[in-house]
């Protein structure tokens, strides 16, 4: 008889215990709205940032900018171009 | 006492048909209602809008990009104070507050009321916390370099259903794959309506749109765009346009027209503007036509640069109609280059005589002129090329110098890109790549789409191109240092049947440098009145911005004259 009481009770004991873990890991792993939702939204407010930081860095690298910059800057039209047409001896004979 | 269990059997029974009827009832007839009210229960279904995909320049800058803005919306059943909020709402929205008020009374969840609404302005409105106001994240098109080659770009306007969709040039041939696939998604939610995770973003269908790589070179777009405005404004013209191509590979580099607008306000502007011009007006081309011409007869072989014009010494009469040259100035026994030197009408005619109906409407043909060339913008049009019957003497003396025919100037540019690029005629495209969302890159090669001359014939044509810069009328302007071939065209512009002398279209076409050609332009002013002529017009702005683009192209000079 005492046998048989063991293994009835090591067997509720194991039950009882799977149980009592599954519950715990299921309530620690189960999806926490507020959280995720949280995460969801940092996300999204990551992309947006990035899109605004790219539209600022395209409005100042755009040459319409750049251009009215210059001029406000003071800078000028090049008028005069040189160019070398023939290639520059690496030593000359004297 | 058989019946008694008889009757208990078919109570059974009929209690087991009632319970099938009706779970059938709600299993088949009834499903998608019952599972769409369950979906609705513990998720809301949402559009997910791709992100439409970016216009970029040669040097990857994006020309038409996408930025965030909101749509502001209203939930009137759940606003405590509808004529406060209209109050407060209407100064930043921009709306009047009868409006406002307005949407307010309507019965719905959900009513929009701007769209379009800039970060500050959502931030203005969330700090107020306002009850029943709320704002959906959306994509706006946007432009850094603000109406640079708007007509090439065209916009994004709204189709019957109120979703995107573009319109004109670039946005409207290539709207399927720039604005993608649309997704939708279901936000899960808790008993307490909290949001559960889920994985509907993977799920959702939603494709973000491709990029679109061009050819347009952005320093040049923009270079040819000042210099066309200021040209048109110099010379009082109504308008002007210039078309930069690369004859090698028909890479369009810069694609200009002014007057023009501004895509992101385009509803500001007359419908007129949104059609490129480039590609989509028919116009008579006058004297930049010769050298189409001319390559044709000199491809025949009929004609040699040193053939002489046996009656060029005066108006030639044709069925009645006598033809001037357009100064009225002749030259007897002149030469075939000197006829390309002094543009003369009555050379051309010859030169459109000699070569005959038959060989003049194939070479029309070879070149292109009456087809479509295929560049990838939306709105090209082709001028209708009368049949062979429909013909008289007249016409094929006039189209000799570019008159009574129409032509796209694209088509022209096109046409004569062919002898600069060895007697081979490339298809224009403004497109040289596609980048997936993936990040994937397809090209767009370069397309071969016929040899009209050949290319001994392009050799010699571009010689004679070379001497009418040197010395024909438009010499003044020329760039002493640099070989360089071209023509000018003062075209009369048929009105009511007559031609007007005083209402021209001048234009210069040529490339550059003449033996290794970079690039091919096309200038054009729509009535100029401080000057008349292509050479007074067109011509100094041709030179003007090829100094730059030989400067550009770090293109040392090849001649001192």
């Amino acid at each position: 008889m005492r046998r048989p009481t063991l293994v009835l009770l090591f067997l509720i004991f194991t039950v009882l215990s799977l149980t009592l873990v599954r519950s715990t890991l299921s309530n620690s792993i189960s999806p926490n709205g507020v959280v995720l939702g949280q995460i969801e939204e940092q996300t999204s407010q990551y992309k947006k940032d990035n899109l605004d930081l790219q539209q600022e860095y395209f409005t100042k690298a755009s040459l319409t900018n750049v251009a009215s910059e210059a001029a406000r800057l003071g800078f000028v039209e090049k008028k005069t171009t040189f160019s070398l047409s023939d290639s520059v001896p690496i030593a000359l004979k004297r | 006492m058989i019946w008694r269990y008889k009757f208990i059997l078919l109570i059974f029974i009929l209690g087991f048909l009632a319970v099938c009827f009706r779970l059938f009832y709600w299993q088949v007839v009834k499903a998608d209602t019952l599972s769409q009210l369950g979906r609705d229960q513990y998720g809301q279904e949402a559009k997910i809008i791709p992100q439409r995909g970016q216009i970029l320049t040669s040097d990857l800058f994006p020309i038409a990009a996408e930025k965030v803005s909101y749509l502001v919306f209203a939930d009137p059943k759940d606003m405590k104070d509808k004529s406060k909020t209209a109050k407060i709402l209407s100064p930043i929205l921009d709306i009047d507050e009868a409006s406002l008020s307005a949407s307010f009374s309507i019965d719905k969840f959900w009513v929009p009321l701007k769209e379009n609404v800039d970060q500050k302005t959502q931030n203005e409105i969330d700090n107020l916390s306002l009850s029943g106001i709320g704002a959906q994240q959306n994509y706006q098109r946007y432009y850094p370099e603000a109406s640079l080659a708007a007509t090439l770009l065209g916009f994004v306007g709204k189709d019957e259903n109120g979703d995107d969709k573009g319109y004109f040039g670039l946005e409207g041939y290539y709207d399927r794959l720039l604005k993608g696939k649309e997704g939708t998604a279901i936000e899960m939610h808790d008993a307490l309506g909290k949001p559960i995770f889920t994985q509907v973003q993977e799920d959702s269908g939603a494709v973000d749109g491709s990029d679109l790589i061009l050819t347009i070179d952005r320093s040049i777009q923009f270079l040819i765009e000042q210099k066309l405005k200021d040209g048109v404004e110099k010379y009082g013209a109504q308008g002007g346009m210039i078309g930069v191509m690369d004859p090698k590979t028909g890479n369009i580099l810069a694609l200009a027209s002014y007057p023009s607008f501004d895509p992101a306000a385009y509803y500001n502007y007359s419908g007129d503007l949104y059609k490129d011009p480039f590609i989509s007006n028919l116009y008579e081309p006058g004297s930049t036509f010769k050298p189409l011409v001319m390559s044709a007869a000199l491809n025949e072989k009929l004609v040699t640069p040193q053939t002489r014009c046996p009656h060029c010494s005066g108006p030639v009469s044709v069925s009645g109609y006598d033809l001037h040259t357009w100064d009225d100035k002749y030259f007897p026994n002149t030469t075939m280059t000197e006829v390309i030197q002094h543009s003369d009408n009555t050379g051309m005619i010859y030169v459109a005589q000699t070569l005959g109906l038959d060989r003049m409407l194939t070479y029309l043909d070879k070149f292109g002129i009456g087809k479509l060339t295929g560049i990838d913008l939306q709105g090209e049009v082709a001028p209708d090329i009368k049949t062979k019957n429909n013909w008289y003497a007249v016409d094929l003396a006039t189209t000799g110098f570019g008159q009574g025919i129409d032509v796209t100037p694209i088509e022209l540019l096109t046409a004569f890109s062919s002898i600069a690029n060895s007697g081979v005629m490339m298809q224009p495209h403004v497109v040289s790549g596609v980048k997936t969302p993936e990040g994937k890159l397809i090209k767009i090669e370069p397309k071969a789409i016929g040899s009209p001359i050949s290319d001994a014939t392009s050799k010699v044509m571009t010689e004679m191109l070379i001497n009418a810069v040197n010395k024909g009328e438009a010499s003044y302007a020329r760039l002493k240092d640099y070989r360089i071939a071209g023509k000018t065209g003062t075209a009369s512009i048929p009105i009511g049947g007559k031609y007007d002398p005083n209402q021209t279209i001048a234009s210069f076409i040529g490339f550059a440098p003449a033996d290794n050609p970079k690039f091919v332009m096309f200038v054009i002013f729509n009535r100029p009145t401080a000057a008349i002529y292509g050479s007074e017009t067109a011509a100094p702005v041709f030179f003007d911005i090829a100094k730059d683009l030989l400067d550009y192209y770090k293109i040392a000079p090849t001649q001192s004259q």
